[in-house]
């Protein structure tokens, strides 16, 4: 095998192995072909044309992603249930024996606080736990995700603090349901993107909006430096559970590839939001987080490469 | 139907084609304007057969290379045919409206 051979092989390690086993000695022979005599490197745009190639067929490989996101999907809405059905109890408490604003109350008490009436987190939080519910049923991947993205909006503006979990809560509680429709057919999928996109929009230009011209409690919390301290409190884990998760995750990996690919499609953006909401933290803590998301990563990469094992030929023509 | 899907089935109506003949093909019949890269030349193989449009026709090794060549089905020859109708269609209408640009000059064009 020649240089330029075993080079051109390489770079067919972005594609899935049933398109390798198909088709990698068919296209290495073309480009060898094609190549000009004496050359021992593919060009860069050959090289690059056959990564993003190899990738897009790896993401349009749907019979190796379906599982594995429905997976996610249904730890997402779950997880989001569960968490609302929290938000909810919490937030039928009365304030003097809410156990999350009395703990607060003893960290900093803060005026803006007493400020939101007393049935707002009822309210907010009774509308996106039936938000969640009907979403849930909906066999529309979009309508999955915008209700429960109006939701995310409504509390952002609603306020600084809707039941003791404060604003960094949003943007797990948004990642999660929107992969939750990553399972959708294409077309509805792509609208669950489109809808992604103009809620985030939306939500942070009414941050914006709040920062600048609000006058009432959420722009005294944004003025502090809270937002990462807050993130890090409302991130629910500790490095020490992301740890027995990846773990988990690497375990069940070795089972079945699929499940890592789950575990890993839910940790590695959980996984940085604990790098940011640890920027204030000290560096073994940065460098924990790091290391956790390395080693989420790796559980993605070891499914990957073990994901073909029982594939047949034909089916990455067909796809 | 895209540029290259058009060319590729253009090619194979003369005859069955393995991936580096499409290449040739391809490069002959736009006078080395097209040349696709090889990744991308397999991705629209791919979506013909998927489409049901083209076919292996056959497997050999030569010189130590694998090779698998390809033909058009029925259907990848009737879409062909409505294709090279279509954009002759276009040519034809092009080509007057370029003709008749000339005869009154460029001022009255945008007709």
């Amino acid at each position: 095998m020649t240089d330029l051979e075993s080079r051109y092989r390489r770079l067919f390690a972005a594609y899935p192995r049933t398109h390798r086993a198909e088709r990698e000695d068919e296209m290495v022979a073309t480009l060898l072909d094609v190549a000009a005599p004496g050359r021992r490197r593919p060009a860069l745009r050959e090289a690059g044309s056959i990564v993003l190639h190899g990738v897009a067929c790896r993401a349009r490989s749907a019979t190796e992603w379906q599982l594995g996101l429905g997976l996610a999907g249904l730890v997402a809405r779950a997880l989001a249930t569960a968490l609302a059905v929290a938000a909810l109890g919490i937030g039928l408490l009365p304030p003097v024996g809410n156990p999350i604003r009395l703990r607060d109350r003893g960290v900093a008490l803060e005026p803006a606080w007493l400020d939101v009436p007393a049935w707002t987190p009822v309210v907010v939080w009774a509308f996106a736990l039936a938000a969640i519910v009907a979403g849930a049923r909906s066999s529309w991947g979009g309508r999955r995700l915008i209700v429960p993205g109006v939701c995310a909006v409504v509390m952002i503006v609603a306020g600084p603090d809707v039941v003791g979990m404060r604003r960094g809560f949003i943007a797990p509680f948004v990642l999660l349901l929107a992969m939750s429709t990553l399972d959708a057919s294409a077309s509805a999928r792509k609208r669950a993107i489109a809808s992604v996109a103009g809620l985030t929009v939306g939500g942070w230009l009414a941050v914006v909006f709040v920062d600048r011209f609000g006058d009432g409690p959420g722009r005294i919390w944004m003025q502090s430096d809270r937002w990462y301290l807050a993130a890090r409190d409302l991130v629910p884990m500790r490095p020490g559970d992301w740890l027995v998760g990846i773990v988990l995750g690497c375990l069940a990996g070795a089972v079945r590839p699929r499940f890592a690919i789950a575990t890993g499609l839910v940790a590695v953006p959980l996984g940085l939001l604990t790098v940011r909401s640890r920027m204030l933290g000290t560096v073994e803590e940065l460098a924990l987080a790091a290391l956790l998301g390395g080693l989420a990563l790796l559980v993605v990469a070891t499914s990957r490469s073990r994901s073909h094992r029982a594939g047949t030929p034909g089916d990455a023509v067909a796809t | 139907m895209n540029e290259l899907s058009f060319l590729i089935l253009t090619v194979l109506a003369d005859g069955p084609q393995h991936g580096y003949g499409l290449l040739q093909g391809i490069a002959g019949l736009t006078d080395g304007a097209v040349t696709p890269q090889v990744a991308t030349l397999y991705r629209t193989v791919d979506r013909l057969a998927a489409d049901g449009l083209i076919v292996e026709h056959g497997t050999e090794v030569v010189d130590g290379r694998f090779r698998r060549s390809y033909r058009l089905t029925e259907t990848g020859l009737a879409d062909l045919e409505t294709e090279a109708a279509r954009r002759a269609a276009t040519a034809r209408v092009a080509t007057k409206r370029v003709k008749r640009s000339r005869a009154v000059g460029f001022a009255g064009g945008a007709a």
